[in-house]
């Protein structure tokens, strides 16, 4: 993992709230050279808002498991979270993505993973100019096993949507969702539309905006996910996403 | 509904991380964006070493 990340050229670095004696001996066990940081007393981790709260002794002070992906200014480009304690992160695949080491994502991305289901969200590119569409992308990667699901949706489940809180002068156009795949389960005649191990849905913005700067774009994307068996919770996953605004070419200039 | 918020979790998209300065497994201290030298990076916090 460390060095398909310095091939790619990134840095890395682990913080957790363990004393130095204790990071000292992972590190030799593992052999890690890459900073194992030692936040001991959590201050750091409570100065940037990730303390779990709800972490209980012995284990209080722990953050929210996740990562940061910063550009080469510093700055936040991409933001990956479990908010449950209990999982690991699993390592290179999920950098890989948030890093867009692989794949096709430009803009600021945003990652979510609950149980069953991660939730993904990026745009085809960084920043708008006036009377630019960029597209959206929500990736939901699906446990094996478990399924979401599309429409037709009979009564009582939740279909996969994404809905885009309104910003004046964005046009935010239809969902473009993939078909879905029927699926029956045993003993009930009613047919379901389904999605299974990963769904992407697009979605095009179109920026009508001059001088508004960075626009952040709210994104809440539902979904309920169910086994043959069993269902979890319906969830609903709020991300925020910003675009920074191109400054044009040419501008209209102030008249006087 | 469960509902998950993710943006209230650390400092947002597109701010600058905090220049944080914490001691690496060598008890140096390690301030982030000098020791990065202009690289991008990742700052993945974990429950813990031990467990």
């Amino acid at each position: 993992m460390t060095e398909q990340l310095s091939r790619a050229g990134y840095a890395l670095y682990a913080v957790s709230y363990d004393s130095l004696e204790v990071l000292k001996g992972f590190a030799e066990k593992y052999g890690i050279t890459y900073p194992l940081l030692s936040d001991e007393g959590s201050k750091v981790i409570r100065k940037l808002g990730i303390l779990n709260e709800d972490a209980a002794a012995p284990v209080f002070g722990i953050p929210h498991p996740g990562t940061f992906v910063l550009d080469a200014d510093g700055t936040v480009r991409g933001k990956h979270f479990y908010p449950s304690y209990r999982e690991r992160d699993s390592g290179v695949g999920v950098l890989e993505h948030l890093a867009g080491i692989k794949g096709d994502r430009r803009g600021a991305s945003v990652e979510l993973a609950g149980d069953g289901v991660t939730v993904r969200a990026w745009f085809d590119k960084d920043a708008y100019a006036w009377g630019q569409r960029l597209w959206l992308t929500v990736e939901l990667e699906i446990a094996p096993g478990l399924h979401v699901y599309g429409r037709p949706i009979p009564d009582g489940y939740y279909p996969l949507e994404v809905a885009v809180a309104p910003i004046e002068r964005v046009v935010v156009g239809a969902s473009v969702f993939p078909s879905p795949a029927p699926f029956q389960l045993p003993g009930l005649d009613e047919e379901f539309a389904v999605y299974e191990q990963s769904v992407r849905v697009e979605l095009p913005l179109t920026f009508m905006v001059v001088d508004a700067g960075t626009l952040n774009v709210e994104l809440t994307v539902s979904y309920q996910a169910c086994s043959a068996t069993d269902c979890l919770s319906p969830a609903s996953v709020h991300l925020t996403l910003p675009v920074t605004e191109r400054a044009l070419v040419e501008r209209p200039k102030p008249a006087g | 509904m469960v509902e998950v918020r993710f943006d209230e979790l650390g400092p947002p998209i597109g701010e600058r991380f905090p220049d944080v300065s914490l001691p690496g497994q060598d008890g140096t201290p390690v301030r982030l964006h000098s020791d990065r030298a202009g690289r991008p990076a990742l700052v993945v916090f974990h429950r813990s070493a031990r467990w």
